[in-house]
């Protein structure tokens, strides 16, 4: 049978069956939809998180922090459990690292670097423009060791604080720009800022010891966006944060919140992991990082795929079962045919080429769905998310590799499941099939 | 040439087999007109679906046009359908999502022609049949006899060597009746085609160069 023939013939049963298929089609098409949609946004939440909402670590570099329970119930619930918090003396703090902690990690075979981070332990507030105007937030103030940050600053030069000096260099997180002009700009009518009017911007820090009453003022210089900082609040060189706590808090000057440690080379990395895990504290590897959340996403998106999948799968059952029935009413067509000269593989292929057409318009019309409830909620979702991450994040990723695949899959899907169907029509006995 | 040699159809009925066909031969020669006379359930439509080769579990020989039949595959034996086979049926058997044009031309989307092409034939075989200017109506919305004026259309349309007609006119009135047997006598004349008729209408049969019964056919040669 040519070609043309065949798909003539195909089409004019198509369209003489639209309603019954476009009904028995309607689980598919939906189904395909939501594969769209799911795979969408599990890819999107992905690229979010990846690109946009976790730090960004080199290969041989992690992040180690003290196991301490407070960390994941919050000083409420740590001082309602009887644990030890800020109001702890210093030497019993569990939720810091020592010279002597940094001493053991050091030495954990495959340790190139330890850098600490360092906070300020006391109530800090940045004001705008001068200390003690209206304009002021509360922040937390990390301090960052200098060796760690200059390899990945434009003008390494400008990192530079000694004790007495007038200004203190200042990273501020690329998050707390876009919060400031998706939310605050916006809510309170200001300017918009970007890094280079911020630099010009005269910043003041002003720290508070609750129990002794003394305070600290300081001018902050902003000289740029680094990943590394906290959310909100500026990281300084660690001199400074040193210098403050030891002045505020006796022996404050030696406790680290945090460490960065660097191994000699990636493949350490696993190693050291469990070395550091071995020894009570929480540490994440870029690749264990990135390993964990990919799980993660994965598990969710193959749960929202099998839902799709098994939408479809049951739609799919609904096809053959139409396709049977037709083929049942068609018994007296299917026996004309053979009687005029079909041979058993062009009833096959009449019939599979009817499957592939339906699937085709399935695969179509689910995409155009998917595609448009991806759009439709991008629409709605993205005015609320520009307000937390950078310009361009999305929680959907739509690409055009799935769609093609839901438009080639789909008729390949409608095809094997037509086969049986297919194949019972081309057995057919045409004298049987003639009989009225 | 359609030679015919000890033919038995048979086929199980209730755990019973039932012998529709027994020990049947027959001759035609190229070109011949014959008719096969015998009331109804007596084998006529059977051994018409034999020659068609629609039906092949049969013990015998049946020899079309240098064809043995038992000898052909299935997919040789749906060539030889749409080749050497025209089938004119008693209940027309027209697919009535079809119009009479694409009833006509269904033969020819299992030769290896174009689309197209088979239209200007099939547009052709209906005015042979004078049925051109209805070429665009659905079975509804013919009569009897121009529904099985598009059934000889759709049998001829490849111009086979051999033309089998079961009832052609069962169905249809008096006058009708007597416009298609020469309709169909002409066309098998015009392409020189062997026309095997299975009737119980004695005048219909009476058309034919020779009238057989079911009976006869099985007694001896033919």
């Amino acid at each position: 049978m040519r070609l043309d023939n065949l798909l003539t013939s195909s089409w004019q049963n198509v369209r003489r069956n639209r309603r019954r298929i476009m009904l028995s089609s309607f689980g598919v098409i939906f189904g395909l939809a939501t594969l769209i949609l799911f795979f969408s946004l599990t890819s999107g939440v992905r690229n979010l998180i990846f690109d946009h909402l976790i730090e960004q670590l080199p290969a041989n570099q992690m992040k180690v922090n003290p196991h301490y329970e407070g960390n994941l119930l919050g000083f409420g619930m740590q001082k309602l459990l009887g644990g030890k918090t800020e109001e702890t003396p210093l030497a019993e703090r569990e939720d810091r690292f020592n010279t002597e902690a940094l001493d053991g990690i050091k030495a954990i075979d495959g340790v190139a670097s330890v850098h600490g981070i360092m906070q300020i332990e006391a109530r800090s507030y940045l004001y705008l423009f001068s200390p003690g105007n209206r304009a002021n937030s509360r922040v937390g103030v990390s301090g960052v060791d200098d060796e760690l940050i200059v390899g990945e600053l434009d003008d390494p030069s400008v990192w530079h604080y000694e004790e007495g000096d007038s200004r203190v260099p200042a990273l501020i997180n690329p998050q707390l720009v876009v919060a400031w002009n998706e939310t605050f700009s916006v809510s309170f009518d200001l300017p918009k800022l970007t890094i280079d009017t911020i630099k010009t911007v005269p910043f003041w820090l002003e720290i508070a010891n609750d129990r002794t009453y003394d305070t600290y003022t300081k001018q902050i210089k902003v000289i740029g966006l680094s990943n590394r900082a906290p959310i909100f609040g500026p990281l300084v060189p660690i001199s400074f944060v040193k210098e403050i706590n030891g002045k505020l808090f006796e022996g404050y000057s030696d406790l680290y919140s945090s460490l960065y440690v660097s191994a000699k080379a990636p493949e350490f990395v696993p190693g050291i992991v469990a070395e550091l895990q071995g020894m009570g504290y929480d540490a994440t590897g870029e690749q264990q990082l990135a390993d964990t959340i990919s799980f993660g996403i994965n598990v969710v998106t193959l749960f929202l795929a099998a839902i799709s999948l098994v939408i479809v799968f049951i739609s799919l059952l609904n096809i053959v079962n139409i396709f049977l029935i037709t083929v049942m009413e068609r018994k007296f067509e299917i026996g004309v045919m053979r009687a005029v000269g079909a041979t058993r593989r062009d009833i096959r292929s009449i019939i599979l080429t009817e499957s592939l057409f339906i699937g085709l318009f399935n695969g179509i019309v689910g995409s155009a769905i998917g595609v448009g409830a991806v759009l439709a909620l991008e629409w709605l979702l993205n005015p609320v998310l520009v307000r937390f991450v950078p310009g361009g994040a999305s929680f959907f990723d739509l690409s055009p590799w799935l769609i093609a695949i839901v438009v080639i899959g789909s008729p390949l899907l409608n095809l094997l499941a037509v086969f049986q169907p297919a194949n019972y029509a081309a057995r057919l006995d045409p004298v049987e099939a003639l009989k009225r | 040439m359609i030679k015919i040699n000890n033919l038995t159809k048979k086929y199980e009925r209730d755990r019973e087999t039932v012998t529709v066909l027994q020990q049947l031969n027959l001759l035609v020669d190229e070109g011949e007109i014959v008719s096969i006379m015998g009331p109804s359930g007596v084998g006529k439509t059977t051994l018409l679906n034999i020659i068609a080769g629609l039906d092949t579990d049969i013990d015998g020989d049946v020899e079309v046009e240098g064809r043995h039949l038992q000898k052909l595959s299935l997919s040789q034996l749906a060539v030889y359908r749409n080749k050497t086979i025209g089938f004119i049926f008693q209940e027309f058997n027209l697919l009535p999502h079809l119009n009479a044009l694409e009833n006509a031309l269904v033969p020819l989307m299992f030769a290896d022609i174009s689309h197209s092409e088979a239209e200007k034939k099939a547009l052709n075989a209906l005015e042979t049949v004078g049925l051109k200017e209805m070429a665009q109506r659905y079975p509804s919305e013919l009569s009897g006899g121009q529904k099985q004026r598009v059934a000889i259309a759709r049998a001829l349309i490849n111009r086979p060597k051999v033309i089998l007609a079961d009832e052609p006119t069962a169905n249809l009135d008096a006058d009708t009746e007597k416009s298609i047997i020469k309709l169909i006598t002409r066309l098998a004349e015009e392409e020189k085609a062997t026309l095997i008729i299975a009737t119980h209408n004695g005048e219909l049969a009476s058309l034919a160069q020779r009238i057989f019964t079911i009976e006869e056919l099985q007694g001896g040669a033919a």
